[in-house]
C-alpha cells in the first residue's frame, strides 16, 4: 500500500510539473503571433532574430515567428495559407506567386551577392575567367575532364534557382553528369561538402563569411565576385490570405525592415564579427534593384 | 455441501489450433473423492483440468456443476468454488504473504480475516517461516507449495492440482498427502494430475488414464493400477 | 540562441506530453489487441510502423494541418501542440507493439491466477495491469526515448520557431546549419544524457519494484 501512495505521489508531481512547464513554456504568451516562412540562408545568418527582437521590442505583444525553409518551399508554404509573410531571393519563383494573386506589398529589404567558391588550387582556373559565361564553361570544362566537382544545393531554394539560372545562360546543362552532385541540403552544409570534397559551388557571401569565419570550410576561397549579374536580391512579400492583427503586425514588420532604421541595423549586422557587411541596405539603389529584380524574375 | 462435477461429451480445440486436445469425454466426479489423472505427454491432462476448473468453455458438450451448466450462468460465482494450481505457478509481486493473500483479497475479506486465515494454512503446510520472503526468490517447489496453499486458503470445494509433486521433495510430499487425505475426509472434490501412477494410486480412489484426449482406461485405483501393470 | 535550460524543458514538456498521450491510448488498445483474436491482424501492422520514418508522420501532419488542409481551421501547424500531436502518432505503434507483448504474456501468466482465484474479468485485467506495470513503463519509456531524440515531426509541424517551437533536436539540426558545431554537440550531449538517465532511472524503479 505504500508503494501504491508513492506511485500516486509521483505521478501527481510529474503531472503537475508537466502542466506548469506546459504554462510557462508552451503558451505563446504574445497576444499576436505573425508567422513568416523564410530561407535557411538568410536565417541562419541570425539577422531575422536579432532585427525580429528589436522589431518586438518597440512592439510589445507583437511576436514574429520565423519558420526556415528553402525559397521554393518559404513561397509554396505561404501560398497554402501557412504564413504571414514570407523574405526570400529568387525572383523568379516570386513573380509566379505574385501572378498567382498570392503575395503582395512587395518590398526589396536588402541585398548582397551570390559568390563562386572553390578548392584554391583552383583545377577550373576560376580565377583567370573574364566573365560569368566563362566561369561556367571554365567548371563544365573541368568537370568532363574529370579535373573538379561542382556541389549543388538542388532544394529549389533561391542560391539553386540562381546557380541554374547561370547554367542556362552559359548554354550548359550539368544535370546528371557525374561531376555533379545535387545535394538537397542547406546552403551550410553545401559549403562544408565543398570544402571536404574539393568542389566548386555557388553562394551566398553572408553564409560563406559565417563559415570562413568560424573555420568550417578551409579548403574553400572566393574565386569569382562582384559581378552584378550575381546580386542577390532579398524581399519581403505580405500573403493575402493573411488579415486583421496579424495582416496589421505583418505590415508593420515589413515597414520596419524598409525604414531608416531599419535599413541602418541591416547595413551594420555582423560587421564588428566579420569585418564586412554580410547585407546592404537596399534603400540607397533602389530603383537599380527594382529594375535587376524585374530583369532575374523574367529568367526562368 | 460438496459438489459432484459431470463431463458430458466434452471437447476441447485450443483457440488457432485445428485438432481437438480433448475427445468427447464423459465422467462423473463425486465429491470426497480424490480423482488421479495420468497418461502421456499431451494426452489432455492440463486440458481435462482447466475444463473441471471452468478455466476453459468446453468447445463441445457440457460441464454440468450439481446439474446446472456454470457456463450458462454467472461463471465467476461458480469460480469462486474451484481452484487450479498450476504446475508450475507464476508468482504475483511482492511476498509470500501478498501471494497467500491474492485470491482472499479479490473475494474482498479484511485484514484480520485475511491474517487469520494465512496463519492457519501457512501453519498446515510449513510455510510459515517463508511467509516474508520475496515470492520471485523461492525455489520451484517452494512455489508449489504457496501456490497450493494460496489455493486452499479459499477453502474451495473443487481443487485440481497439476503435477502437484513434480518439484517437491519426499518430506514434504507426506505432508501434502496428509492434506489431500484431509481434504477429501472433509467432502470435497480432488482432482490430481501426474506422470507417476505409483503416486496417484496410494493418494486417490478413482484412476482415468488418457491418451489422445481420449479416456482409454478408468476405474478405481487399484483396477486400474493391475490392468495397466499386465499390460507392459 | 535561447538559453539551453529553457529549450530542454521545453523539449521535455513536449516528448512528455507526447509520451502520456500516446500511452493513454497505446497500452487500452493493446490490451485489447492481446485479449481478442479477432484483432491480431493489426498487431502485424502496428509491429511493421515501429519503424515509420520520422519526417513521413511529419510530412503527412503538414498536409492534414496546414491551412487549406482538411484539419487547417484548428490552426495547429507551427505550434508547440502540432509536434505533442504528431510525436505522439509517431510513437504509437512502438508503445503499442511493445505493450502487446508484455500484455500477452501477463495475460496467459496472470489471467488464469487471477480467475482460478475466483476474480472477476475486471479484477483480473486489473491483476494483469498490476503485474505488467513495471514492463508498460519500460515500453513507454522507449516511446519517450523515441520522441524526444526524433526530428522529422518537430522541425516540418513545429517550424523551429525560436522561443516557441525549438527543442533540442531542431536546436542541433539549426546550429549544425550554422556551422556551430560546438553547440550542437553540446546540446547532442545533453539529448544523450537525458536518454541514459532516463533508462537507468527506469532500472532502477524495476529493480526496487522487485520484478528483474
Amino acid at each position: 500500500m505504500e508503494r501504491s501512495a508513492l506511485l500516486a505521489s509521483a505521478i501527481i508531481v510529474l503531472v503537475v510539473i508537466v502542466l506548469a512547464s506546459y504554462t510557462f513554456l508552451l503558451n505563446n504568451n504574445s497576444t499576436i503571433a505573425v508567422k513568416a516562412t523564410t530561407t535557411t540562408s538568410l536565417y541562419a545568418t541570425g539577422l531575422l532574430d536579432y532585427l525580429g527582437d528589436k522589431f518586438e521590442e518597440k512592439h510589445p505583444g507583437v511576436s514574429i515567428q520565423f519558420v526556415a525553409v528553402g525559397s521554393g518551399e518559404a513561397l509554396r508554404r505561404a501560398a497554402s495559407g501557412d504564413a504571414c509573410f514570407v523574405l526570400v531571393h529568387a525572383p523568379s519563383l516570386e513573380i509566379q506567386y505574385i501572378n498567382q494573386g498570392v503575395l503582395e506589398y512587395h518590398k526589396i529589404f536588402a541585398y548582397n551577392y551570390f559568390i563562386i567558391v572553390g578548392p584554391s588550387d583552383d583545377p577550373a582556373g576560376v580565377r583567370q575567367a573574364t566573365n560569368l559565361t566563362d566561369v561556367m564553361e571554365r567548371i563544365y570544362r573541368a568537370g568532363e575532364e574529370g579535373e573538379a566537382l561542382f556541389i549543388s544545393r538542388g532544394d529549389n531554394s533561391g542560391t539553386n534557382v540562381k546557380e541554374l539560372q547561370l547554367w542556362k545562360m552559359a548554354g550548359l546543362d550539368p544535370k546528371g553528369k557525374q561531376w555533379y552532385i545535387e545535394i538537397g541540403q542547406g546552403m551550410g552544409e553545401t559549403l562544408v561538402m565543398a570544402s571536404e570534397k574539393n568542389a566548386y559551388t555557388l553562394s551566398d557571401i553572408g553564409t560563406y563569411l559565417k563559415f570562413k569565419k568560424d573555420g568550417r570550410i578551409p579548403n574553400l576561397e572566393i574565386l569569382y565576385s562582384n559581378d552584378t549579374a550575381l546580386i542577390n536580391i532579398y524581399s519581403a512579400y505580405l500573403v493575402k490570405s493573411c488579415s486583421g492583427e496579424e495582416r496589421k503586425a505583418a505590415k508593420e514588420f515589413i515597414d520596419f525592415i524598409t525604414s531608416d532604421d531599419g535599413q541602418m541595423l541591416i547595413a551594420n549586422y555582423g560587421v564588428d564579427k566579420y569585418g564586412q557587411p554580410l547585407f546592404y541596405p537596399a534603400s540607397d539603389k533602389l530603383s537599380m534593384l527594382e529594375s535587376t529584380w524585374s530583369e532575374l524574375a523574367g529568367q526562368g | 455441501m460438496g459438489i459432484r462435477v459431470e463431463l458430458r461429451g466434452v471437447s476441447y480445440i485450443y483457440p488457432g489450433s485445428k485438432s481437438r486436445a480433448l475427445k468427447n469425454v464423459s465422467i462423473t466426479l463425486r465429491n470426497g473423492m480424490c480423482y488421479g489423472v495420468t497418461g502421456p505427454n499431451g494426452s489432455g491432462k492440463t486440458t481435462l483440468l482447466k475444463i473441471i476448473s471452468l478455466l476453459y468453455k468446453p468447445t463441445d458438450g457440457h460441464v454440468l456443476y450439481n446439474g446446472t451448466d456454470p457456463w450458462g450462468g454467472d461463471i465467476t460465482s461458480y469460480r469462486k468454488r474451484v481452484v487450479y494450481v498450476h504446475e508450475k505457478p507464476v508468482m504475483v509481486r511482492g511476498s509470500v504473504l501478498d501471494n497467500l493473500a491474492l485470491g482472499l483479497r479479490i473475494r474482498g475479506y479484511n485484514g484480520d480475516q485475511i491474517k487469520e486465515r494465512i496463519e492457519r494454512i501457512a501453519v498446515k503446510l510449513d510455510l510459515s517461516p517463508l511467509l516474508d520472503r520475496n515470492a520471485r526468490d523461492l525455489s520451484a517447489g517452494q512455489r508449489q507449495l504457496v501456490a497450493i496453499a494460496r489455493a486452499l486458503v479459499l477453502d474451495p470445494d473443487v481443487i485440481a492440482l497439476d503435477e502437484p509433486y513434480s518439484n517437491i521433495d519426499f518430506r514434504k510430499r507426506k505432508r501434502l498427502s496428509r492434506v489431500v487425505n484431509e481434504l477429501r475426509g472433509k467432502g470435497k472434490l480432488v482432482v490430481i494430475s501426474s506422470h507417476d501412477i505409483g503416486l496417484l494410486v496410494s493418494l486417490c480412489d478413482y484412476i482415468i488414464y488418457l491418451e489422445n484426449g481420449e479416456i482409454v482406461l478408468e476405474g478405481p485405483a487399484g483396477e486400474v493400477y493391475r490392468e495397466l501393470l499386465s499390460e507392459h | 540562441m535561447e538559453p539551453i535550460q529553457i529549450i530542454v524543458l521545453r523539449s521535455l514538456t513536449i516528448s512528455g506530453t507526447a509520451t502520456l498521450l500516446a500511452a493513454l491510448w497505446s497500452i487500452p488498445l493493446a490490451y485489447l489487441l492481446a485479449s481478442s483474436r479477432r484483432f491480431r491482424p493489426l498487431v502485424y501492422f502496428f509491429e511493421a510502423l515501429v519503424g515509420i520514418p520520422t519526417v513521413l508522420v511529419g510530412l503527412l501532419l503538414y498536409l492534414l494541418l496546414s491551412r487549406n488542409g482538411p484539419l487547417g481551421f484548428l490552426e495547429l501547424l507551427y505550434t508547440p501542440q502540432a509536434i505533442i500531436v504528431g510525436e505522439a502518432l509517431l510513437i504509437t505503434p512502438l508503445i503499442t507493439a511493445v505493450s502487446y507483448q508484455t500484455i500477452l504474456t501477463g495475460l496467459s501468466y496472470y489471467r488464469e491466477l487471477a480467475l482460478t482465484l475466483g476474480a472477476s474479468d475486471k479484477q483480473a485485467a486489473l491483476l494483469v495491469f498490476r503485474e505488467t506495470l513495471p514492463s508498460l513503463i519500460s515500453s513507454v519509456v522507449m516511446g519517450f526515448s523515441r520522441a524526444v531524440g526524433e526530428l522529422g515531426v518537430a522541425l516540418i509541424v513545429g517550424g523551429n520557431i525560436k522561443g516557441y517551437t525549438r527543442t533540442m533536436t531542431t536546436s542541433i539540426a539549426l546550429a549544425t546549419a550554422m556551422g556551430e558545431y560546438e553547440a550542437a554537440v553540446k546540446l547532442g550531449l545533453v539529448l544523450t544524457a537525458i536518454a541514459v538517465g532516463v533508462s537507468l532511472a527506469v532500472r532502477l524503479v524495476r529493480r526496487e519494484w522487485g520484478s528483474e
